[in-house]
């Protein structure tokens, strides 16, 4: 018999509405799993006291009516979002000992659909910069090698999910923080349209590019976990296109945007290649397209991040400086070297490039192209005092509000390499669908790592 | 902000915040200082020649 902890989350649910499973033994099944593998990934950094109390409570709600798909599931959350009654640190000294007194309110929709939120997971502190040795908790670890990083700032949330430890993690994402460490960590990540879902309750990094959203084992089980976090019936839903055919969609390849890179592996440029021609296989039609410049939309997204940033943490830097971990520290201060005139100048650009993006777009429905351009760096690698960027090709869609999924597109030495599908704003059904259609046709998803 | 914004000048505003730096962490963080500058330099290039 499957053990419940890797049932999928629509298996868990038809099981839990049949009677061959209850929330309580799904979430002991969790809680097992947990206690058996997060001491060598760190992914989790608190376990909720009232688990098995949230489980008997959804467990009542299916016997009287039916919240939602997610109702009696357990869910993992960022330390950047709160969740009434347990730790809400954001990974930092500086709120050491806090304790959130409501649910944000992407988790209060969860709840109140009957959600188990078990515990809180690793985050990049403050979701600046990461990993930091010198914190409290020690970083989460990629389960394909824990001498690896996850990536971040989601890292516990792709460390939970990538390890089997659970099936979905909330994060957020300001300039790639849930589908960078999906890609690493070999899950799958759903940034939506800016504003489908609540930042409320959330640390905020930089308002105007912060998205919370799913890391999930499948496009499915982000999908349906993204309906039950969005706000407003107004937005076609994620899981509405999941099964269709993606014969007819139209998909622009911008191999350029990583290809051209040195940074790029040939293994990740390779496995694109590859993606292009199996999506194409599965009747979509590819285009191989340029795409505006990936330099100004970095920068503007750059200036907007570091500015908002120290912004955020002005009141915080002035009584607290000394609690802050020093790579963080250093990365606010970056931000004093930016003024309005120059965030004015960086939002003129982005009403520019998000426009011609969307022209770029014409003709096409979703974008394919690298989350990231080479897999997960070793922890070695930043021993050093220098800063250590991964190079990446996420923040453009934070600056332009469009959604995006990674999803697992093979492997380089044993970890995982990501693509990215992106949608117009609204579309994350076709994107989904497409996600789906392409983790179906290949097996990148089903490897599981050996822990 | 001038464009020839110095190392002294980002001193200046790290005091206006109150953050003090160790030297070590004074040179990462206006190393970052500088490429964040870059950026600025960027967008100011984009938005003279929008492509």
């Amino acid at each position: 018999m499957t053990d419940p902890a890797d049932l999928s989350l629509p298996e868990a649910a038809a099981m839990l509405r049949s009677g061959t499973l209850t929330s309580r033994a799904l979430t002991e099944a969790v809680l097992d799993r947990i206690a058996a593998l997060n001491p060598r990934l760190h992914a989790f950094t608190h376990i909720a006291a009232d688990a098995l109390t949230q489980a008997d409570r959804a467990d009542a709600m299916l016997q009287a009516e039916d919240p939602g798909p997610l109702c009696g599931l357990p869910v993992a959350v960022k330390d950047l979002i709160d969740v009434a009654g347990q730790p809400a640190t954001s990974g930092s000294r500086v709120l050491a000992g806090r304790i959130a007194e409501a649910d944000a309110q992407a988790i209060a929709r969860l709840r109140a659909q009957g959600a188990v939120l078990i515990g809180k997971v690793a985050t990049y502190e403050f979701a600046m910069v990461g990993p930091d040795l010198t914190l409290p908790d020690p970083p989460a670890r990629n389960p394909w090698n824990p001498a690896h990083i996850t990536g971040g700032s989601s890292s516990g949330s792709a460390a939970a999910v990538a390890g089997g430890l659970i099936r979905l993690a909330i994060g957020t994402d300001t300039g790639g923080s849930i589908r960078s460490p999906a890609a690493y960590c070999g899950s799958v990540g759903l940034k939506p349209t800016y504003d489908r879902t609540s930042r409320a309750g959330a640390f905020p990094l930089s308002p105007s590019l912060d998205h919370t959203g799913p890391l999930a084992a499948t496009v499915e089980e982000a999908a349906l976990a993204l309906d039950a976090m969005t706000e407003s019936a107004s937005w076609r839903p994620a899981s509405s296109r999941i099964g269709q055919p993606i014969t007819g969609l139209k998909i622009a390849y911008a191999r350029d945007w990583f290809a051209d890179d040195p940074q790029a592996s040939p293994a990740l440029i390779r496995a694109m290649d590859e993606a292009a021609s199996t999506l194409s296989l599965l009747g979509a039609q590819i285009a191989l397209v340029t795409l505006p410049d990936y330099a100004p939309y970095e920068a503007a997204a750059s200036i907007i991040l570091h500015a908002e940033a120290l912004e955020e943490h002005r009141a915080l830097i002035r009584d607290h400086a000394a609690d802050y971990g020093r790579p963080t520290l250093q990365c606010l201060a970056f931000g004093a070297a930016i003024d309005t005139d120059d965030v004015a100048q960086a939002r003129k650009a982005q009403t520019h490039l998000t426009a011609q993006m969307l022209q770029a777009m014409d003709g096409h429905d979703l974008i394919l192209t690298a989350t990231t351009l080479m897999p997960a760096l070793p922890f070695s690698a930043f021993d050093g005092e220098k800063a250590v960027w991964t190079p990446m090709r996420t923040i453009p869609f934070n600056l332009t509000g469009q959604p995006a999924l990674s999803l697992p597109a093979g492997f380089e030495n044993g970890l995982p390499l990501g693509l990215q599908l992106v949608a117009r704003k609204g579309d994350e059904d076709l994107l989904c669908m497409a996600g789906h259609a392409f983790e179906r046709a290949t097996d990148h998803s089903a490897h599981r790592p050996s822990l | 902000m001038k464009s020839d914004f110095t190392e002294a000048d980002f001193r200046a505003r790290l005091t206006e915040l109150g953050l003090t730096l160790d030297a070590k962490a004074f040179a990462a963080a206006w190393a970052g200082a500088q490429h964040l500058r870059g950026e600025v330099a960027k967008v100011q290039t984009y938005l003279t020649k929008p492509e």
